[in-house]
């Protein structure tokens, strides 16, 4: 009974502070919305345009909006140069306003680019050019070399046009795609940020666990009769809680707000109870390790950032270079996203995500058992 | 004067003596850059670099396609393959973005497809080849459309159609010259990591004023024969000369560490001081608005995150004119963000000054705000 009153202690004094429900609960929510945002569906990139209205301009623009890039039309060569420097489009065209039958020279289309990007939208630009060109370039052909008009010569190629058997291009696929299944626009975010912030949370916030000491309520705990065992598992089912509390939190408000879809419900409770587990565990030890809450604070938010980064909540994990890859194993970052890959992308069910749940399960024993014997020794020394 | 420098003198080393300062000041900033570029490796670059595999079973047209992809599109990693089964397994295996197989009949009249085969991991890389593969077709089509206009059009000169193969392009692609005013990918990382980390080191610094209040040496400070405007000046030099250092180091260590390059001298100056007066104005307004250390250190905490997210020192702000581009200008960071990519690329000097000018506004109004009330600040005046 004890246990739980000390827990319940720990829990109030920790959602008393504005800070904490601020990273707790706000914070995530604002990265998952602004990565849904910026990278979600739809952000293909865009093309910028100077002379969509020519003749050349026209047949391009539809061809590279049909490929689903994005199209957004400039003034002038000036404006459209600055708008690919500071990369509010990814590239542009300037495009000559000739006609390119009659003219003597081939219709100029300028395309820039920061170097080294803009590569897609490149063979997009071509691919419309190239494209287009087929009746055109014949048209001018046969007008050059058979000495005729450039009317006469397009109203030839168009009567013939419809009896030339013509080479297409037939698309398949193969090998095995990166993510599978369906990600929607949140749920990458969504599972990335919960793992990420249930670990950093319960490191940056164990300053908490210092102060407890500083402030002399441990001392006031040993004091009155209540085993050492007792007041340890008490703290730790607080921060337990705390960790709980954020990543039901942050799943609940991903799913109604953003209707990420968090698949098996028993497979990924599974998992993050087993996650918040290591993340407590974690906390508790830096807790006891450090004497000084603020550094435990930033020592914290770096280890917290760090291993999250390394575990792959930042940047997906299959981009990682090989080296990086096996080193991001060695944290629970890993082992918690591989299941959410699992749960979520492919509908798997907790059946499916037993290795990764027993891997979890197991550092999660080993740190707890070494960060509550550091905790008993920092109260009792 | 020189009791000014002495209280200047007696906050830097009070500073220097204080491990979370030094920690949050640089090691933090410096670790999680280290951390994010190495786990981000070339992904974080953006470049488009795919592999395709070609096969040509006419033996005509591949060995200058491959060739053009090399030398004119810039990809790397091309190869014509002895067999199509070998251009296939190289897609199944995942060693190939994509295979592009060209069939014996493209060199007849026959109506045939051009095969893309792409990796079902790799949508953009299948996009390019199918545009590549689609060109290609076009090619071959003008070449047929043209014979058959000839034909129709009665003229049965040779040389005409030996001509076929090298008509001239009526439309043509141009590379024009584009400079870049963002950040690459780790010079984004450095300078967004000293960014954020900057207002929390200063904020720090300047909130310094309101722990002395708590303690009483304020007020011991103010009994004493030492001017109010030495006191704050005092005060303020010292906050600013830590934020500067803390800049200072972070800009040579990542350039020396990480390769990271932050551009000409001058600009780095005048934007780190631009930036320290902005986190010095918000701070002196925070320690105007708080009662305690604690409750000013968290809602300090609070809006330096804000606002380092809104200004893009995680993820990119793209300058769409879009509702998130034109929040985002209220933080200090954004404007930062910008001069800094500006210095570093291809901006001119009022693509740096601009910014900077921007941020010493914010710095100057909310110090000028924080002024008016500064009788909040000593608590006593």
């Amino acid at each position: 009974m004890k246990v739980l009153t000390i827990a319940a202690t720990g829990l109030r004094r920790f959602l008393r502070e504005k800070e904490n429900v601020f990273f707790v609960f706000i914070f995530p929510i604002l990265i998952i919305m602004f990565i849904g945002l910026q990278f979600g569906a739809g952000s293909a990139p865009t093309l910028g345009v100077v002379g969509s209205g020519t003749p050349v301009g026209q047949v391009v623009v539809d061809a590279v909006s049909s490929d689903g890039f994005g199209i957004r039309e400039y003034g002038s060569a000036d404006e459209l140069l600055d708008a690919v420097e500071l990369r509010q489009v990814e590239a542009g065209i300037v495009i000559e306003d000739t006609d390119p039958v009659a003219s003597d020279r081939p219709t100029q289309v300028t395309f820039i680019s920061r170097e080294g990007f803009g590569l897609e939208l490149r063979s997009a630009v071509q691919a419309a050019a190239v494209d287009m060109s087929a009746e055109l370039r014949a048209a001018r052909y046969v007008a050059d070399v058979g000495g005729m008009g450039a009317a006469e010569a397009s109203a030839l190629i168009g009567l013939v046009t419809d009896h030339v058997e013509v080479v297409d291009v037939a698309v398949s696929r193969g090998g095995e795609p990166l993510f599978e299944g369906e990600i929607e626009q949140f749920d990458f975010g969504a599972s990335s940020q919960v793992v990420l912030f249930t670990f950093l949370t319960s490191l940056s916030t164990s300053g908490h666990l210092i102060l407890t000491r500083k402030l002399g309520v441990s001392s006031r705990m040993l004091v009155s009769p209540t085993p050492v065992g007792v007041i340890v598992s008490g703290e730790t089912l607080g921060r337990y809680a705390v960790a709980l509390v954020q990543a039901l939190f942050i799943i609940l408000a991903t799913a109604f707000m953003f209707g990420v879809d968090w698949g098996d419900p028993l497979g990924s409770a599974a998992v993050i109870g087993v996650f918040a587990l290591v993340s407590t565990a974690a906390g508790i030890l830096l807790g006891s390790l450090l004497q000084n809450d603020q550094q435990a604070g930033g020592v914290g938010v770096m280890l917290g950032i760090g291993l999250g980064a390394l575990g792959g909540s930042m940047l997906p994990y299959e981009l990682f270079p090989d080296t990086v890859q096996r080193i991001a194993r060695f944290t629970p970052h890993y082992w918690a996203l591989r299941g959410f890959r699992d749960l979520l992308f492919t509908d798997g069910t907790i059946a499916d995500v037993t290795d990764e749940i027993g891997v979890l399960a197991a550092i999660a024993v080993g740190l707890l058992a070494v960060a509550t014997w550091a905790y008993r020794r920092a109260i009792t020394h | 004067m020189r009791t000014v420098f002495l209280l200047t003198w007696k906050d830097l080393r009070q500073r220097l003596r204080d491990k979370s300062m030094i920690l949050m000041a640089i090691v933090a900033p410096l670790a999680i850059t280290i951390i994010l570029t190495s786990v981000a490796g070339d992904a974080f670059e953006g470049r488009f670099q795919p592999s395709f595999r070609v096969h040509d079973a006419t033996g005509l047209i591949g060995p200058s396609l491959v060739a053009g992809l090399v030398d004119e599109a810039g990809f790397e990693d091309v190869e014509l393959v002895a067999t199509r089964q070998e251009a296939v397994a190289a897609v199944e295996d995942n060693e190939a973005s994509a295979a592009i197989l060209i069939p014996d009949g493209v060199a007849s009249a026959e109506a045939v497809s051009l095969e893309v085969i792409g990796n079902a991991g790799d949508g953009l890389a299948t996009a390019v080849a199918v545009s590549i593969a689609e060109a290609l077709a076009s090619e071959t089509n003008a070449g047929r459309l043209a014979a058959a206009g000839l034909v129709a059009g009665g003229v049965s000169n040779p040389a005409a159609f030996e001509g076929l193969t090298a008509m001239p392009p009526v439309i043509e692609i141009v590379a024009g010259e584009a400079g870049s005013r963002i950040l690459d990918g780790k010079t984004y990382l450095a300078v967004g990591m000293a960014l954020f980390f900057l207002f929390f080191s200063v904020q720090a610094a300047v909130l310094n004023v309101i722990e002395e209040r708590q303690e009483g040496t304020l007020q011991r400070l103010l009994v004493a024969p030492v001017g109010r405007a030495s006191i704050l000046v005092g005060k303020t030099l010292a906050a600013a000369l830590t934020g500067l250092v803390a800049m200072g180091v972070l800009v040579v260590a990542t350039t020396l560490m990480l390769g990271a390059s932050w551009g000409e001298v001058w600009g780095v100056v005048l934007l780190s001081v631009a930036a320290v007066m902005a986190a010095m104005g918000l701070g002196a307004v925070l320690a105007t608005i708080t009662r305690t250390a604690e409750q000013a250190g968290q809602f300090g905490g609070i809006v330096a995150t804000v606002l380092g997210l809104l200004g893009g020192v995680f993820f990119p702000i793209v300058g769409d004119g879009g509702w998130l581009d034109v929040l985002s200008r209220i933080s200090p960071h954004r404007w930062l963000m910008e001069g800094f990519g500006a210095n570093a690329g291809s901006g001119s000097p009022a693509d740096v000054i601009v910014p900077a000018l921007v941020v010493l506004g914010i710095g100057g109004v909310l110090g000028g705000v924080a002024l008016l009330r500064r009788a909040r600040l000593t608590g006593v005046v």
